[in-house]
């Protein structure tokens, strides 16, 4: 409807989230810039304070450098700065000890007053007043600076902590012989005297500061209140009240009920502990005696001559019992102990592990040159070897041709199981039939009597040969073990050839 | 004098003589080299008799439009005392408002700035800083009386002039007016305690950087300092003991920051001053630069000198409140001397505000050699360590606005050249997230590139020829660079307990 430029490109605002693509302007000739219409980008503060962003240099730097952003003239424009490039000649009047940097970085922590010596300084009132002194003095008794100074920090040192607000009644300084008594420590008796000469000058120099410390310092607390001093700074924060709720109230009381539970507890397992060494201590002690005593008793037995089974009876029962109960306090095994303690099995288990390892590497050389095909991983294991032949379904209705019906089960390729099915004539009756139809006439009482009478053949003479490996035997021998004693024979392919052997035995 | 009586509207007077100069009024000055007139103010007189002129004064100037750190003494021969001098305005006792306060308070130049700054007191924000509230102070009309030189702070008054807005009318000037002369109205001063008690509490909530508004901090207490090697002259006021004011020269140990009115103090310290670098642990070292972190809580000594110096250069700089809450970084070049202090920044040891850094100095002797750059590009190696984003506390100064808008613009557009290529889109949290800026200052350096452009109905970052050369220029340069490999620091984190007794 309109075809306004305005309208087109009332867009939203933009967004921290959203992508932007990054372009080349050269790459882009068809931007067309009139329609950048900065207006739907939110402006942003300079964050220069803003009655001083009007100023003359910081916007003719500003226009300079949005100048070179957008014609690409470089204008180095600079806001001028009072002057700093004047240096100082005599640098090493000051500033002469050499600095040996450490090839690690610097650990530092102890503070600036620590490493500043003496904090009192000497003045040139200082230093014309000790040349004058110096002078007065003989050549043994004069005073160095460092005492000097040292003197002077005394005097101010204690007259601070004793009279903090001196400022306010400066009649209050404090008279030499109070001072005097101060100079204990030993880097300071020996200058105790001399200080009797540097207190009037200290005293006085305190006095022409109105009792105040001669070295000026910064102001830190308000004096009164509501004073904007500008020379008032670093104050103290107040500590910001913590909050208090009663759940945190409740939290620590039932830590600090637990810390007290536990300090309790391990206190009287110490007391328990002790308690027991006592005893144990008493015990030994009563060991000792009852071992004089008893001492005493076999020589007064021996001198009498008498002769007691009972008591080297005891003396052995003894000797046993104090073996048991060792004296020192025994420690639960700990988790270190408990590998030691079983350090023998995995050392076993390790060796199958590698010998299992071992046989795999083997396995895997060995199958150098082969593809394994196996698509299935999980590989069936041999059926027992038993199994592999013929059995007779015990149960199975007889065919009409007279036969069992025997199967057995195969595994075929890709896991297919195969029945084999095969029709046995019935075993026994056949080989009954065979001998009862030559020994008794085609009579069959039973199986009794056949048994009965299956090895008393008289006719030896008559040599009966059997065919062993006649299929009707073969036949046989596969329904002489049942189901039950097949499974018993071989239950892994490790009982293979044992089963094959037994087997082999049978034969 | 002639301010007290002449009537306003009009208080320009063309010509005058160098008694009718007083605090408060604007004139032409002579200033820079070549020398030329520019509108300044009076903002101190002191007398500096000599044998011809027992009456001889100096008068401390600030030029209209320049930054404060401009600020001089000047001889009364650069006074253009022929030209137009604007005294400061009237002051009206409250009775007489009714009629002309609107007027007045239309009219009066800083109009804008003190409605400006009742908005930022109200709002609270930490951003908005007393700063303001000071600089509104000096826009505004000073004191008539030239004697009245324990001024009271305008721009408190103005802060609670907005505060109950219905009763003053908008017009800004009554309750400076009821500071003219002695007699101050009761009322006028439990609006000042009101209004300093909000300060207080702003500076306590707030960081570092809020401004000491008394009038006696408008006039810079020292001129020079000699640090190291160096010589500085000073820029702002810093609450050095009031003992030295106006010494010639302050002298400064480089080491321990320690400093002393005279040589034979700092010969005797350096005597006896064992230290050769910053009283901290190094935590970063790469060719001659390092970088030292100290604990406000731990080394007080140092870092209440390091701010007092500090404060010198940085006119923002609050030292209101003790060094505690806060972590400095220095860092230093080293030589056969020692590791000598280069410039440091501080940081809130836990900033609500997000802020990296609380103030950031780079030391006068040592500007313009890249060293701001390092600091900063520092400042936010840390930040990234500590897996957060960072902005430097506000207000920023110029020459700091400079600095990070170049350091941010250079990170930016080297980063956005190698985006090109790979051809991926990013998101403006992208560009933070890899530079450890916070996304307003990305936004910000987007603006200033010129870069945000909507191509193709979507928005694109579009880099021009130029940038990419300026990019290409500077990154050419031969100079010191950040090498994060070289920092081995882990964040150290406070518990609530130890914050609690700052």
């Amino acid at each position: 409807m309109k075809s306004n430029v305005g309208a087109r490109f009332r867009t939203r605002k933009i967004n921290n989230k959203q992508l932007l693509r990054v372009y080349k302007a050269v790459d882009i000739p068809d931007l067309d810039e009139s329609l950048n219409l900065q207006r739907s980008i939110p402006q942003t503060e300079t964050g220069v304070d803003k009655e001083e962003e009007t100023e003359h240099h910081l916007q003719a730097a500003i226009s300079a450098s949005n100048l070179s952003t957008t014609t690409g003239e470089a204008t180095a424009l600079y806001i001028p700065t009072p002057d700093a490039s004047r240096k100082i000649e005599n640098y090493r009047q000051f500033y002469s000890r050499p600095f040996t940097e450490p090839s690690t970085l610097i650990r530092f922590s102890s503070t600036v007053e620590d490493c500043m010596g003496c904090p009192y300084n000497m003045d040139d009132d200082d230093e014309k007043w000790l040349k004058e002194f110096n002078v007065k003095q003989s050549a043994d008794a004069k005073l160095d600076e460092d005492h000097f100074e040292m003197i002077m920090w005394q005097f101010e040192k204690i007259t601070n902590e004793r009279v903090p607000y001196l400022q306010l009644d400066s009649g209050q300084i404090p008279s030499f012989d109070d001072l005097r008594q101060t100079f204990t420590a030993p880097s300071l008796s020996s200058i105790k005297n001399i200080a009797a000469s540097v207190y009037p000058w200290w005293h006085e120099r305190r006095t022409t500061r109105g009792g105040k410390v001669i070295t000026p310092q910064l102001k830190f607390e308000e004096v009164m209140r509501n004073e904007s001093d500008p020379y008032l700074c670093f104050r103290r924060r107040e500590s910001k009240p913590m909050r208090k709720t009663r759940r945190a109230d409740m939290a620590s009381i039932e830590k600090l009920r637990k810390l007290r539970m536990e300090m309790e507890s391990a206190r009287s397992l110490l007391e328990m502990v002790s308690r027991r060494e006592k005893v144990r201590k008493e015990s030994l002690i009563l060991e000792h005696m009852i071992f004089n005593q008893r001492g005493k008793v076999r020589e007064i037995k021996r001198n009498l001559g008498i002769k007691d089974e009972e008591d080297d009876h005891h003396q052995k029962k003894k000797i046993r019992k104090s073996g048991e109960s060792s004296a020192t306090i025994r420690i639960p095994l700990n988790f270190k102990d408990r590998d030691a303690s079983s350090q023998d099995d995995p050392r076993k288990d390790r060796s199958a592990l590698s010998s299992i390892e071992a046989e795999l590497a083997k396995r895997k050389e060995e199958d150098i040159g082969w593809e394994d095909l196996t698509d299935n991983p999980n590989q069936q294991l041999l059926s027992p070897y038993a199994q592999q032949f013929y059995r007779v379904m015990p149960h199975a209705p007889l065919q009409r041709t007279g036969r069992f019906m025997s199967y057995r089960k195969r595994v075929g390729r890709g896991g297919r199981i195969h029945i084999d099915r095969q029709y046995v004539s019935r075993p026994r009756s056949h080989y009954r039939d065979h001998y009862q139809k030559e020994i008794f006439g085609g009579q069959f009482d039973g199986i009794n009597t056949f048994d009965k009478f299956r090895f008393d053949d008289d006719s030896f003479d008559q040599e009966d040969i059997v065919d062993d490996l006649r299929d009707g035997m073969i036949r046989y021998r596969c329904t002489l073990l049942s189901e039950t004693d097949l499974r018993s024979l071989s239950t892994s392919t490790r009982h293979h050839f044992i089963s094959m052997g037994h087997n082999g035995h049978s034969q | 004098m002639s301010a007290a009586s002449s009537p306003f509207p009009s208080n320009i007077v063309t010509g005058g003589t160098i008694g009718s100069i007083v605090l408060g009024c604007k004139l032409q000055v002579l200033h820079g080299t070549p020398a030329e007139y520019r509108k300044a103010e009076i903002l101190s007189i002191r007398p500096t008799p000599t044998a011809d002129d027992p009456t001889r004064c100096e008068y401390y100037v600030h030029y209209s439009d320049y930054n404060k750190r401009l600020d001089e003494w000047v001889a009364p021969e650069r006074l253009n005392l022929l030209g137009e001098i604007e005294y400061p305005k009237l002051k009206k006792p409250k009775s007489l408002l009714a009629g002309v306060g609107k007027e007045t308070g239309k009219a009066s130049e800083p109009g804008t700035p003190s409605s400006r700054v009742s908005k930022n007191n109200r709002k609270a924000s930490n951003l908005s800083k007393a700063a303001s509230t000071g600089k509104a102070g000096e826009a505004a009309p000073g004191t008539p009386g030239a004697a009245n030189n324990k001024r009271k702070a305008a721009a408190m008054e103005e802060g609670s002039a907005s505060q109950d807005k219905d009763k003053a009318g908008g017009d800004d000037d009554d309750e400076d007016g009821s500071t003219n002369g002695d007699a101050t109205p009761s009322g006028t001063q439990e609006e000042g305690t009101f209004s300093k008690e909000q300060e207080i509490e702003k500076l306590r909530t707030s960081g570092s950087m809020t401004q000491n508004p008394h009038e006696v901090s408008r006039v810079k207490n020292l001129n020079l300092i000699q640090i190291g090697k160096h010589e500085v002259e000073t820029w702002y006021f810093s609450p050095y003991p009031v003992e030295y004011a106006h010494l010639p020269i302050l002298y400064i140990c480089e080491f321990c920051l320690s400093f002393f009115p005279g040589v034979k103090q700092l010969t005797r310290h350096r005597h006896k001053c064992t230290l050769q670098h910053p009283p901290g642990n190094e935590i970063y070292r790469k060719d001659e630069i390092s970088f030292f972190e100290i604990d406000g809580r731990k080394q007080k000594g140092y870092c209440r000198n390091l701010c007092l110096l500090s404060k010198l250069f940085l006119d923002h700089k609050s030292v209101y409140y003790d060094v505690d809450p806060f972590l400095f970084y220095i860092m230093t070049m080293r030589d056969e001397d020692g590791a000598h202090f280069v410039g440091y920044f501080s940081k809130e040891k836990e900033s609500a505000d997000q802020f990296n850094v609380a103030c950031i100095l780079t030391m006068p002797q040592f500007q313009r050699m890249g060293f701001g750059r390092l600091l900063i590009a520092f400042s936010y190696e840390l930040s990234k360590v500590e897996k957060r984003l960072g902005s430097p506390e506000k207000p920023l100064s110029d020459l700091g606005l400079l600095s990070y808008r170049a350091f941010w613009a250079e990170t930016i557009v080297t980063l956005l050249v190698e985006q090109q290529k790979t051809g991926i889109e990013l998101t403006i949290d992208d560009i933070a997230q890899r530079t450890a800026f916070q996304q307003m200052d990305v936004l910000h350096t987007l603006q200033n590139l010129n870069a945000l452009k909507y191509y193709h109905g979507q928005y694109a970052i579009v880099l021009s020829d130029t940038v990419i050369k300026n990019a290409e220029r500077s990154s050419k340069k031969k100079r010191r660079e950040i090498d994060p490999k070289a920092l081995v620091w882990k964040p150290i984190h406070f518990t609530a307990t130890q914050l609690r007794f700052l």
